[in-house]
Order: structure tokens, then sequence, then C-alpha cells
């Protein structure tokens, strides 16, 4: 709990509640009086939750109340954070914090929720304290499921890093990277779909195999033992790895590597159908599903992800829930960070058309996934998307090509650190 | 050379027989389909052709071909030209028994992509390997019995990236 | 030329059916690719790879730079009798690596 809370409290609209019973003219009172805003929770501060709360107090004012609950008091960017593990950007700059929220005059409430009492729409925190709501947007992210690999934990993450949710585990990693040898080997292991971010553990690759190379270690080895046949931007990470670190990458899919069975960090070794892999440095990126809160109160499918009705992102198990980010099915719409905010835009903009009597404009959804193959050499995938048969579907889309000229793909480089920029300001700015 | 590339290509649906078949309407489509940049080098397409032909007559050695008796499996579309699984199976035995297989690439810049002599392993054939893919194409297996028969298989593949660590072509000759 | 990677069934039944996988990492380099330097890198590839069963040979592949880089073969043959089965890889240049598995059959 911080001072950033607001007192709107629930208990301040309760003894109004009780006093207008009291008198007997509680409609007249309530006419006459100022109602209480309507309310709105965000559960989640990433890159979903923390754009639809600026999104609802930005366009709703004081018209509505905005509380933010967010378990962290500052939030670290999954997104750049192979840029850190590569040595290009430090941890201050990929940290942020929330006073940009609270000053818009959202309630930023620092705590864990435990439970989502959907009968009575409140939400529990850890503190016992309860917020109510009368929307809420749900914007928790991801689980890992670490015992989904044989011999992996969160114990095991302390050794095997995964990574894939910045933090410590990122400073963990990038200084594993920079202890290797220079003939080291490396062995990731990547999941099946769906995952956060799907070109991200290429990018992770080619970034590492750039700075083993930058530092006088080309003779450095990463094996990739994917859980997938084929993946995201593929021909555009082969060509750009074998370009960039020849020699250096090298991608397995489970029809080669015969599927994985098992890790050990004692032996720091993976034991796969071929045969076993040990390396100097292993990383593992576990299945994953969307994050407890979601799950516990029964608004994922079996699965382990949220579905959404694609007109607003509203739960079809609640429908005064609405679910965004990685943590929801949003048909052909990547997990990204890009693609929770323009889900964040859109289940604010419904939310308010729901409590405030406002028109409702038709969805757009918009992703750009950009990624680096080296610091000069960013390729890009991206697409509109909207309604399509009770779905989210791709209207339009593009994709870069390889050999394309190298200005191209500094420009993309450079459209990579705007969109951060722009990202993190509309967040937290 | 660089930024001209034959790996380059967009999803174009191989035609389903290699070439020896129709290939002047197939060569004419391809070069409406990818446009310009094919257009630019006419003469890679015809010169693959007969380094195929060639290649196919190489095997052969003048025996007839069985279109029955051999498989060869892909996948229909590969994202990839980097890395594409084939397998080739055969259930012949005895006489039918599969000795030597050769996998073609008609639309690579090198059309031959292996050649495989099987032992005596004492079960019908089934041999898995990768391949890389310049570009959409239909793949093609051939394999010599035990007999003397020659046994032939296709399997066409679109592949929606070529890429293949091919950037050079090859100097006519 | 890095360690090969093969595995057998550890104990079959003669009769079985035992399937061979083997893979080597290796670039395959095709000849036909240019470098960062604007040159052809020059051709080097795993030309042949050789596995036996006893001496006996039960598969000869004579590869192209048309395999993909890792080269990787799958087949399979009968288990008649314990022994070893060796896959011998030659790069251009004449390099070689080999790798062996001794497999138990089992009556
Ligand atoms: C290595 C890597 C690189 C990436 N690169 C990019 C990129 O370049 N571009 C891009 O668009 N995306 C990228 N992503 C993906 C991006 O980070 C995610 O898609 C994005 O963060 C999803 O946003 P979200 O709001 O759904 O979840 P998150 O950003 O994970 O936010 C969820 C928040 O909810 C909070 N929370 C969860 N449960 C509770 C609870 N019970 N109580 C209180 N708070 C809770 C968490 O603390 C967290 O702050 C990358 C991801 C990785 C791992």
């Amino acid at each position: 709990m911080t001072a950033t809370r607001q007192p709107f409290t629930a208990t301040r609209r309760r003894v109004l509640g009780l006093a207008m019973l009291a008198t007997g003219v509680m409609a007249v009172s309530a006419r006459g009086a100022t109602p209480a805003p309507p309310r709105i929770v965000v559960l989640g501060g990433g890159a979903g939750g923390a754009v639809a709360a600026r999104t609802a107090k930005r366009l709703g004012g004081e018209a509505v109340s905005v509380t933010l609950v967010e378990a962290a008091p500052s939030y670290v960017t999954c997104f750049f954070s192979n840029w850190v593990i590569a040595g290009l950007r430090a941890m201050e700059d990929i940290t942020h914090g929330y006073a940009g929220l609270a000053a818009d005059g959202i309630a930023v409430v620092h705590g864990r929720a435990e439970a989502i009492d959907r009968d009575a729409r409140a939400i529990r925190l850890a503190t016992g304290e309860t917020i109510p709501y009368d929307r809420l947007i749900l914007a928790p992210g991801i689980a890992l499921r670490h015992e989904a690999v044989p011999g992996y934990s969160e114990a095991a993450a302390l050794t095997m890093p995964h990574a894939w949710k910045a933090g410590p585990q990122t400073t963990l990693l990038r200084s594993r990277l920079e202890a290797l040898g220079p003939t080291a080997s490396i062995v990731m292991l990547v999941p099946p779909n769906p995952y956060r971010c799907p070109p991200g553990p290429y990018e992770r690759a080619a970034l590492m195999a750039h700075r083993l190379k930058a530092t006088g270690r080309a003779g450095a080895r990463l094996t990739i033992l994917d859980a997938k046949e084929t993946f995201s931007k593929q021909a555009l990470f082969q060509e750009g790895w074998e370009r960039h670190t020849p020699g250096m990458v090298q991608w397995l899919p489970p029809s080669v590597h015969g599927g994985i069975l098992s890790v050990d960090p004692a032996t720091n070794s993976v034991e796969t159908g071929l045969d076993v892999f040990s390396g100097d440095l292993i990383t593992v990126i576990p299945p994953q599903q969307a994050a407890p809160i979601a799950v516990d109160a029964g608004l994922a499918d079996p699965d382990g992800w949220c579905p959404v009705v694609p007109a607003a992102m509203r739960s079809p198990m609640d429908s005064f829930v609405h679910v965004i980010g990685d943590a929801a099915k949003a048909g052909e719409m990547p997990k990204s960070a890009f693609a929770a905010a323009s889900q964040g835009r859109v289940a604010a903009v419904a939310v308010l058309a729901d409590l405030l009597g406002w028109p409702r404009p038709e969805p757009r959804y918009f992703n750009t996934c950009w990624s680096l193959i080296a610091p000069d050499d960013g390729v890009k995938v991206g697409a509109l998307y909207g309604e399509k048969a009770g779905g989210i579907a791709t209207v339009k889309g593009f994709v870069s090509q390889p050999g394309e000229p190298a200005a191209e793909r500094r420009r993309a480089v450079d459209e990579a650190e705007n969109w951060y920029a722009a990202i993190t300001a509309e967040m937290f700015g | 050379m660089r930024g001209y590339r034959l790996c380059v290509s967009r999803l174009v649906r191989p035609s389903t027989a290699a070439p020896g078949h129709g290939q002047s309407r197939r060569h004419f489509l391809r070069l409406a389909l990818l446009g310009p940049a094919a257009a630019a080098w006419p003469g890679v397409s015809l010169a693959a052709t007969e380094r195929f032909d060639s290649e196919v007559a190489l095997f052969t050695a003048g025996r007839p071909v069985r279109a029955d008796g051999l498989n060869l499996e892909a996948p229909p579309v590969a994202e990839s030209g980097y890395s594409v699984p084939v397998t080739v199976t055969s259930a012949g035995t005895g006489p039918d028994r599969v000795v030597r297989v050769r996998l073609l690439a008609p639309d690579n810049p090198l059309v031959r992509l292996a050649t495989v002599t099987v032992g005596d392993t004492g079960v019908p054939l089934r041999l898995s390997t990768r391949i890389r893919l310049a570009r959409s194409q239909t793949v093609v297996a051939l394999a010599e019995t035990a007999g003397g028969q020659v046994l032939r298989a296709e399997a066409a593949i679109a592949v929606v990236v070529g890429g293949c660590g091919f950037d050079l072509p090859l100097e006519p000759g | 030329m890095e360690r090969p990677r093969l595995r057998l069934p550890e104990r079959v039944r003669a009769g079985d059916v035992v399937p061979v996988r083997a893979l080597l990492m290796h670039p395959m380099e095709s000849g036909l690719r240019l470098g960062p330097d604007g040159g052809r890198v020059p051709r080097r590839i795993v030309y042949r790879i050789a596995c036996s069963f006893e001496g006996e040979p039960l598969l000869v592949m004579d590869l192209e730079p048309g395999i993909a880089a890792n080269p990787y073969v799958e087949f399979a043959f009968l288990a008649r009798r314990s022994g070893t089965l060796t896959v011998v890889y030659t790069e251009d240049g004449g390099a070689e690596t080999a790798v062996e598995a001794f497999i138990e059959v089992e009556a």
C-alpha cells in the first residue's frame, strides 16, 4: 500500500448509502446528490493494464474513477530486455515507475491481488482489503509453467535462467553470458505456441551471438532446441544468424532433436530423444499460460488462456470483466506489448461506452513486432486486425523480406526505438 | 550481386509436375507471379530445366520409369527454405528392395541434393533428411531397386520465404 | 568438426526394427553464399555420411550443398545380432569424425 492510493474508498460510499437508506428517501437523494462515479478497476500494470487505465482516465475524466492494482513497485519491460542481455541497454533504461499514473488521477494500489470475487464484483488483496468494481479490466500477463519441463522448477531457474519475466532473471542471464569463455556452448529451450513474444527467443539468440562475437568469443555455439517445427520470421532469422554470426547459432526442431525429455540443473544438461546436450549455459523458456489470478477466477479455458469476445475483449464468462494482453486468447494477434496496449485502448473505450452510454466505435487492433538481428539490423512483422467470424483475424499484414537493403534494416531499428519511447510514454510518461 | 537474391520468393504454389511436363506454361506462370525480379533473369529456369533433365537421364540410363512403388513425403508449405524435412519410403522387398535413392530439387541452383546407397538393412526403405530449397518447387525422388527398376516420386512444396545459403547463381556451364 | 550425435535404443530383441537417427552440427557452407565482405564464402560441406554395422555398410549418403545445415539422417535396420553401429562423417578436405554405438540384441 503506498501514498499514491486515493481516498475514493469503498467505505465512504457505503457510509453514504447507509445514510440515504436511513432517511428512506434514497431515490430522491441520489438524484439530488452527485452520484459516485462508476468504478473501473484495472488489475495488472503492464503494457496492457497501464495503457487501459490511462486511456480510461484520459477519456473518462471525472466521470469515472480508475484504480490500478499492481503487485510490483516498478515495472521492468520485457520488451527491450534482450537488448539489456546483449549489453545494448542498461536495466535502468527499461525500469519505470507509476508516478505518472497517480498524477493523472488514477488510484494506484501496489499490492498483490489474491482473488477476484466475481459475484460481489470485488478484488481481494493479499492484505485482506477489497476493491469493488463496476468493470474490471484484467491484464495480469502470464504464468511460467516450470513443471511442464521435467527437471525444471523455480529453483532450477537460478541455474538455468528463463529471463522471460524481466527483472532479476534478466540480470542473471546477462551476467551468465558475460562470464562465458571463448568456445562456450549455450543451449536454449524454446516452448510450443502460444507464448509471450513469438519472435523473442530468436532475437535473443541473435543478440547473444552478437555479444559473444563482439567480445572475441566467435568460437562459442548456441543451439536452440525448439518445441516447434517452424517459427515466426524463421527465414529472416536464419538468414540473419548466418550473415552476422556465421556458424554460431544452430536451430533444431523436434523432428531432429527428438523432443525434449528433461533438463538437469545439476549437470547443466538437456536430454532429448536424440542425445544429451550439455552446455556452459542453459536457458529454458518454459511453456506458459494466463496468470493464476485469471485462471483461479474461472476466466480461462482448459488450455489455460482466457477467451474473449472480439468486439471489446470482454470475457464470455463474465460480462463485467475484460481480459487483455498476454492472458487473453486474441485470435490471430500475437502476445506482444504492442498488441496488449492496442487491446487496452479498445477495452477502455468499450468500458466507458458501457458505463457512460458513450458511442461504441468499431474495434481496430494493431500490432508490430520489431526484432533485432544485429544492433543495426532490424526486421518487423505487423498487421491490422478486425473482427471476423467471431474471432480476431488479420485484415492486412506486412513482414520484412530477406535481402532488404541495409538502410531499410537500420530504419527498422530506429522505428523500434521510437516505438519503445512512445509505448513507455503512453504507459508511464 | 548483393541484394539480388535467388532465394527470395513469395508464396508461389509449385506446379504439380516437375520440368519436362508443360514447362513453358509453368515458366510463364512463374514469371507472371514473381514479377520483374524473375523476369530480369529469364535464363535461370531454362538452364535449371536442362540440368534437371540431364540428372534424370543420368540416373535412369535409358530404363523406363515407374511412378508407383516409391513415396516422397514433405510439407506442402514450408515457412523457410533453409531446412525442409523430406522422407522417402518404399514398401518393396526382395527384387523390389530399393538400393539407391537420388533426391533432386529442379529449381535449386544445384539440382542434385543427395544420393543414398542402401545396404542390406532387412527392412523396407524409410529415409528422412532435411534439404534446402531456394524457392517453391516440386522435389523429385528417384530410386533404383535390386531388380534394376527405376521408380520416381514427387512432392510439391510451396516455400514462403526461400532461403538456402544460395545467394549466387551458378555460372552457366 | 563437432561430435556427431546418435541415439539407439539400449536393448532390443532380435527381429525388432531399430531406428537410427544421426545429427552433426555443421554449417554445410554451400560455396554459393556471400560473406559480410561481399565475397564468396568458400564451400565446406560434409559430403559423405557412412553408416555401417559391424563393418557391413547399411547406408551411405553422398551429400550436396542442397542438404540443410546440421545434416540429419534417419533410417532403420533389422536387429539380427549384437554389435556396433558406426557413423562416419567426411568433410571437404577429407577430415573425418565418427560416432559409434553398441547395441545389445536379445534372442
Ligand atoms: C524477451 C522478451 C522480449 C519482448 N519483446 C517485445 C517487443 O519487442 N515488442 C513487444 O510488443 N512485445 C515484446 N515482448 C512481449 C511483452 O513483454 C508482453 O507481451 C507484454 O508485457 C504483455 O503485457 P501484459 O499487460 O499482458 O502483461 P505484463 O506486461 O506481464 O503485465 C502484467 C502485470 O500484472 C501484474 N500482476 C500479475 N498478477 C497480479 C496480481 N495477482 N496482483 C497484482 N498484480 C499482478 C504483474 O506484476 C505485471 O506487472 C517481449 C517479451 C519478452 C519476454
